[in-house]
């Protein structure tokens, strides 16, 4: 396991009013696989240091690793993320971690993302992989947002086949119906039947809704993953 | 404040564990509930890192990173090698 490092900043990139992404170089960086995050800490001049967990976009060997950042109102070290960061800046990290909320290319089954707001990262890591991978396993991604404007990697995600948007506040123009949660017809309609793996991840209050519908409409607990980082 | 998965006490643990922590299996010392520590619910205070039981919400473990790790209510933990 690796300690911290520290990598330099070589590209942001708007993504949505309150998110950015953000192409960090990190000399020595391992590689990752889909869905791993990792440490990023700021120190305050006053030695004050505070850390969070960021998943990576971005999945393979290369040291240019992809994260994206949605900025927190009382956040620590996401308003800094969104609205200081510039291309040469250098920020420690720690990683790549985890190896429970992962997608390995070999995996055969069939996998359903469901992602809510800056929640799908790990999820576009995992579409990226199974992309590169050639995978034959069905995969599809929920992608739940209040509006347009808030989707992370909006034309990637737009080109993707297997993705379905759910609006909570604001649809586009012709959008089929109200805005509104995910809900179970959601689920029914887009989503993969039980059997597969789920992979959950956003805000808490939005996976722990989605966990109790999965299960609710007859997904096996134990083969749902979820990723809650806090938040609403 | 609301709850993390257990994911996040991927970092923290690596300064106390080889390899990564999280697909390690806890029994919990009060339900004896059994599960990844990925699937813990996970505070963060001034403590450090407060691991929870998704089973009864008793502490499982609390984790400083680099500093102490204290696993108060692990009844058993089980770890397989890493996958290479």
């Amino acid at each position: 396991m690796t300690g911290w490092t520290v990598g330099t900043v070589v590209e942001v990139r708007a993504e949505t009013p309150t998110g950015r992404s953000i192409v960090v170089d990190v000399p020595g960086w391992r590689g990752n696989i889909a869905g791993q995050h990792l440490d990023l800490r700021l120190t305050a001049p006053d030695g004050y240091q505070a850390s969070r967990s960021y998943s990576i976009a971005s999945v393979g060997p290369d040291a240019r690793i992809q994260l994206a950042v949605d900025r927190f109102p009382d956040g620590e070290v996401s308003p800094y993320l969104v609205d200081e960061v510039r291309p040469g800046d250098q920020l420690e990290v720690r990683g790549p971690l985890g190896g429970w909320f992962v997608w390995r290319p070999d995996d055969p089954r069939a996998v359903q993302l469901i992602g809510g707001g800056s929640g799908v990262v790990p999820l576009v890591a995992m579409m990226r992989s199974h992309t590169a991978a050639k995978s034959d396993a069905p995969m599809r991604l929920l992608y739940s947002v209040r509006s347009p404007e808030d989707r992370f990697f909006a034309d990637e995600l737009e080109r993707a086949a297997s993705v379905t948007f759910v609006y909570t506040r604001t649809a586009p123009a012709g959008w089929p119906g109200e805005p509104g949660r995910l809900t179970r017809q959601t689920l029914a309609e887009s989503a993969l039947p039980p059997g597969g793996t789920t992979f959950v991840c956003g805000p808490t209050g939005f996976v722990e809704a989605v966990a109790t519908l999965l299960v609710e409409i007859g997904h096996d607990p134990a083969s749902v993953k979820t990723e809650r980082f806090g938040g609403a | 404040m609301a709850r993390l998965d257990g994911n996040v006490l991927a970092g923290p643990l690596s300064a106390h564990f080889v390899g990564d922590a999280t697909t390690a299996i806890a029994t919990c010392t009060g339900c004896l509930d059994t599960a990844p520590l990925a699937r813990a619910s996970v505070e963060i205070t001034a403590a450090g890192f407060v691991a929870h039981c998704r089973g009864c919400d008793g502490v499982i473990l609390i984790v400083r990173d680099a500093v102490a790790l204290d696993l108060v209510g692990v009844e058993a933990l089980r770890i397989s090698t890493p996958r290479q």
